[in-house]
């Protein structure tokens, strides 16, 4: 009979190193696990869950009421009569969008620096702007599959309420690829904004009621000075309402007004215009945050 | 022990900053494998080199190279050290296990080996079930030494580790101090450790480096700046007034050191003479030893 | 080995400046101290346990910053609990560390001395940053400073009222080898001066070098008080280890294992030898005149569980 003893000492490491882009990945999917709680606990799972739940949960009864109006009055009702679809969805779920980002990204940026697990980052082979494009990275893939699940339970629900699901797909299929376009230029939006923000505090909380107070305020503040004044000048401060960026993009992108714009002098600027406010918000926000972090130090 | 393999070398590292504040001024040094420590006093420059060393600061003029790598200049040479701060880094959200795995991954090892490696250094480091639970909820003990398995886990050439055994109570500081002499010995690990302690030096390192108003202003073997001095220490219970008349009967020069006596003699006949003047006087022995310089003395006139 | 000590009984040196009589505090189902008594007389004395073990709970009733569950703490024959006046005559440095970042040296140990109703302010002021040799950073920002320098001005707004009394928590966190030193000598001279210094520390080395007696709790409970040596000598269940290098390590050996006060004698690699004995006072006694008779040459003789440090593991671990 031989016996053997097995050495469980310390082993060296002789194989590959996979350098920055390894190192990105992990980044990005530890951040997408610490945005949604997973492997955090129950209590880290609650208010990410939640809001997934409560923005599908507005998808799915504007689905539930179109198809009923369908049911009652014929196929085409849920259209003829405007019951808000694609195109609506942005602008009624924008706010929850914008509070759901700004949960998300401090948690993303604020932690790291707060216990002090950045310095650990910045002495392991990666540079202080691959660790925000990561995080950005990570932020992006969370609001952006917030923004898309709703309008797919939404486009999945309206196809299957109608009575002839197959010419509702193919009456409706460029709604896809808008909705698509739509949810990913919100989500970047809020990315943008949320993270730059939560990049100059190292505490949760006041970087996500800064954000919240940011896009909620600006929102009555604008419309109401935005109504009294006349022409290009109420055009220009209406676009100051940071909320309804993004939706007016998403506006240009579906062709017709939202709710949330429909009474917003900017309505009228040339989608041209429109499209170019949002990219100086989104990619401007955004460069301003990967310069910050070109030189962090811990 | 330490050997001669050079694992990081300085080279006229010159660090001023844009107040003009010159912080490092011409600093050079060699680390071999062993334990080295870095002693100095705060804003002497230290954590200027520690910085330097890291790769988070770039020297004004000179440069610093592990294993023949360029830190400042290249990202990917800083895959072979690792660095234990000094103070809180841990996320209290994640468990030792995930957030191990994490960092290896940071550091470029794929996932199965970060997983694998991540579970192994946890177990040599003395963490077994708590390594699942959330590292919130450890004790100061488990949180320091999670914070040198981060160090560990990608195979560093060399860790970097600063104040090691801050705010340890003293079961918990010999823990970590065994922890580092395991790294180094069992690990193959070298390792240059920052402390205030001149204890935990003495102890555990095999060299010194002391920075002092941005110069190197001593480097050598921990063994050289304690060795023995030509004095010995005796000390005894009870009166010695017998034991002093037959010292001094044997010609040996005595002064008194609180509870104790020091004898100078560089002849090793001394010892003998000890020995018999205690027998004399019926003292009982209860220390016996040549007196070494202690690490502290560097500090307690000017530079020496 | 003693019981828990009662309240002690009047002592020979006259009154102590602290006397702690059977406090206990708990939180709820927590009891972080429990049952503890002892004096506190001038000099210096360390206060010495393991993390979590009721040592801050403790410092902070005997300042009166805590209110205990049961028991009392009298400080110069008054109770420290509510007692603005006594304030005057206790410095109180805690483990915490944060300051106003703003607020310049000077300013803050001049803020500690108005709140003690200090006279003479600007002298006291001028006299507690000297003894910390903080002179030339005084008019500098706090936030500006390092770990040990924020540590040496708050020691001098500790000290700015001139108190007799002094309770220290961890004041050389942070601090640099040439500053331990310093704030080694400056205690000396305040002990000197005839204060009474309650110091908690886990640098076991330092206490010892400092301490004249120690307090050590464990598990909220005093394990031991007293002197180190006196400590060490009532652990008599504890058998003494002794390393012994000489010039005939297995001859030594041979002669030693034969005394009754032996009962064990290890031959380690460098060829020193360590001898366990329960006797330790024959031990030393006899092992001279054995190496004498045998014609060896002694050159070390050293107790190996005399220092603090072991004192502290073995009473930890019980």
């Amino acid at each position: 009979m031989t016996g053997t003893v097995f050495d469980i000492g310390y082993q060296h490491y002789a194989g590959v190193r996979e350098g920055r882009a390894r190192a990105l990945g992990a980044l990005v999917a530890d951040g997408v696990r610490t945005a949604l709680g997973l492997g955090r606990g129950a209590r880290a799972k609650l208010l990410p869950w939640a809001f997934v739940a409560l923005l599908s949960g507005i998808a799915l009864v504007m689905a539930l009421v179109a198809g009923a109006a369908n049911r009652l009055g014929g196929p085409g009702t849920a259209e003829r009569t405007n019951l808000p679809s694609h195109g609506d969805y942005y602008g009624i779920a924008a706010v929850i969008l914008f509070v759901f980002g700004a949960l998300v990204a401090p948690e993303l940026l604020c932690r790291d620096r707060r216990e002090g697990v950045l310095q650990l980052y910045l002495v392991r082979p990666i540079t202080g702007s691959d660790y925000v494009v990561a995080r950005y990275v990570a932020c992006l893939a969370v609001l952006t599959g917030a923004a898309w699940l709703p309008q797919l339970i939404l486009f999945v629900g309206l196809s299957m309420g109608d009575p002839t699901p197959g010419a509702y797909l193919r009456d409706h299929w460029l709604d896809v690829p808008r909705l698509l376009l739509a949810g990913v230029t919100m989500a970047a939006y809020v990315t943008s904004l949320a993270l730059l923000v939560a990049s100059f505090t190292t505490r949760r909380a006041y970087a996500a009621v800064f954000l919240v107070g940011l896009f909620v305020i600006t929102t009555p503040l604008t419309v109401g000075i935005a109504e009294e004044l006349p022409g290009a000048l109420g055009q220009w401060v209406s676009m100051g309402n940071l909320a309804a960026i993004p939706v007016h993009v998403n506006d240009v992108i579906f062709g017709e007004v939202s709710e949330l714009t429909e009474d917003a002098p900017a309505r009228t600027l040339p989608g041209a215009v429109r499209v170019g406010w949002y990219l100086a918000w989104t990619v401007g926000a955004a460069a301003i945050l990967w310069a910050r972090h070109r030189r962090v130090r811990p | 022990m330490a050997g001669d393999r050079v694992i990081l070398e300085a080279e006229r590292l010159v660090k001023t900053y844009a107040n003009g504040v010159v912080a490092l001024d011409d600093v050079s040094f060699t680390i071999h494998d062993g334990i080295t420590g870095l002693l100095g006093e705060n804003g002497a420059g230290k954590s200027t080199v520690i910085k330097i060393l890291l790769g988070l600061v770039r020297p004004t003029s000179g440069r610093a190279t592990v294993l023949g790598q360029d830190v400042s200049a290249d990202l990917a040479a800083r895959a072979r050290i690792g660095y234990m701060p000094e103070h809180d880094c841990l996320p209290s959200q994640v468990s030792a296990a995930e957030f191990l795995t994490h960092m290896a991954e940071v550091s470029g090892l794929p996932p199965a080996v970060a997983r694998t490696r991540a579970a192994d250094t946890l177990r040599h480091a003395g963490l077994f079930e708590e390594r699942y639970r959330a590292i919130g909820g450890y004790s100061t003990g488990m949180k320091q030494r999670v914070k040198l398995c981060q160090a560990l886990v990608h195979d560093p050439a060399f860790v970097f580790l600063d104040e090691p055994t801050a705010g340890l109570d003293p079961v918990g500081r010999e823990e970590m101090l065994a922890l580092i002499r395991k790294t180094h010995r069992e690990f193959g690990i070298s390792v240059l450790m920052s402390s205030h302690l001149m204890a935990d030096v003495e102890r555990t390192c095999d060299r010194i480096l002391v920075v002092q108003g941005g110069r190197l202003v001593h480097a050598g073997e921990v063994g050289h700046f304690t060795r023995e001095t030509e004095t010995v220490f005796l000390e005894v219970d009870g009166d010695r007034e017998a034991l002093l008349a037959a010292l001094a009967r044997r010609g040996v020069a005595v002064t008194t050191d609180g509870a104790g006596l020091v004898l100078a003699g560089a002849d090793q006949t001394l010892y003998d003479h000890v020995r018999d003047a205690v027998v004399e006087a019926g003292a009982p022995l209860r220390r016996l030893a040549p007196r070494r310089r202690a690490l502290t003395e560097l500090f307690e006139r000017g530079a020496a | 080995m003693s019981a828990a000590p009662a309240v002690p009984a009047a002592d020979r040196d006259g009154a102590p400046v602290v006397r702690v009589e059977r406090v206990s505090r708990w939180f709820g189902s927590v009891v972080a101290v429990s049952d503890v008594s002892f004096d506190v007389r001038p000099g210096i004395t360390g206060l010495l346990g393991p993390n979590g073990a009721g040592k801050t709970t403790l410092l902070r009733m005997m300042t009166g910053l805590a209110a205990t569950s049961s028991g009392t703490v009298t400080a110069f024959g008054e109770p420290v609990r509510d007692n603005p006046p006594l304030s005057r005559r206790l410095g109180v440095m805690s483990e915490h560390e944060t300051v106003y970042g703003g607020m310049r040296g000077r300013d803050f140990v001049r803020l500690m001395g108005l709140l003690r109703g200090v006279r003479d302010l600007e002298r006291a002021v001028d006299r507690a940053i000297a003894l910390v040799d903080m002179a030339d950073a005084e008019h500098r920002a706090m936030d500006g400073y390092s770990r040990g320098m924020r540590q040496r001005m708050r020691l001098a707004g500790t000290l700015v009222h001139d108190p007799e009394l002094l309770v220290l928590d961890e004041p050389l966190n942070g601090a640099d080898p040439r500053q331990r030193v310093h704030f080694k000598q400056l205690l000396h001279r305040l002990a000197g001066e005839g204060r009474t210094i309650v110091l908690s520390s886990h640098i076991l080395e330092e206490v010892e070098e400092l301490a004249d007696t120690v307090l050590l709790v464990v598990d909220g409970k005093l394990a031991a008080s007293g002197g180190i040596r006196a400590i060490r000598a009532a652990l008599d269940e504890r058998p003494y280890h002794v390393r012994i290098a000489c010039d005939a390590p297995r001859a030594l050996a041979a002669a030693v294992v034969a005394l009754a006060s032996v009962e064990a004698v290890h031959v380690e690699p460098d060829g020193s030898l360590v001898v366990l004995s329960r006797n330790v006072r024959a031990l030393q006694v006899e092992l001279p005149r054995l190496a004498q008779q045998a014609g060896i040459r002694l050159r070390r003789v050293e107790p190996l569980d005399d220092s603090l440090e072991s004192v502290f593991g073995y009473l930890v671990e019980r």
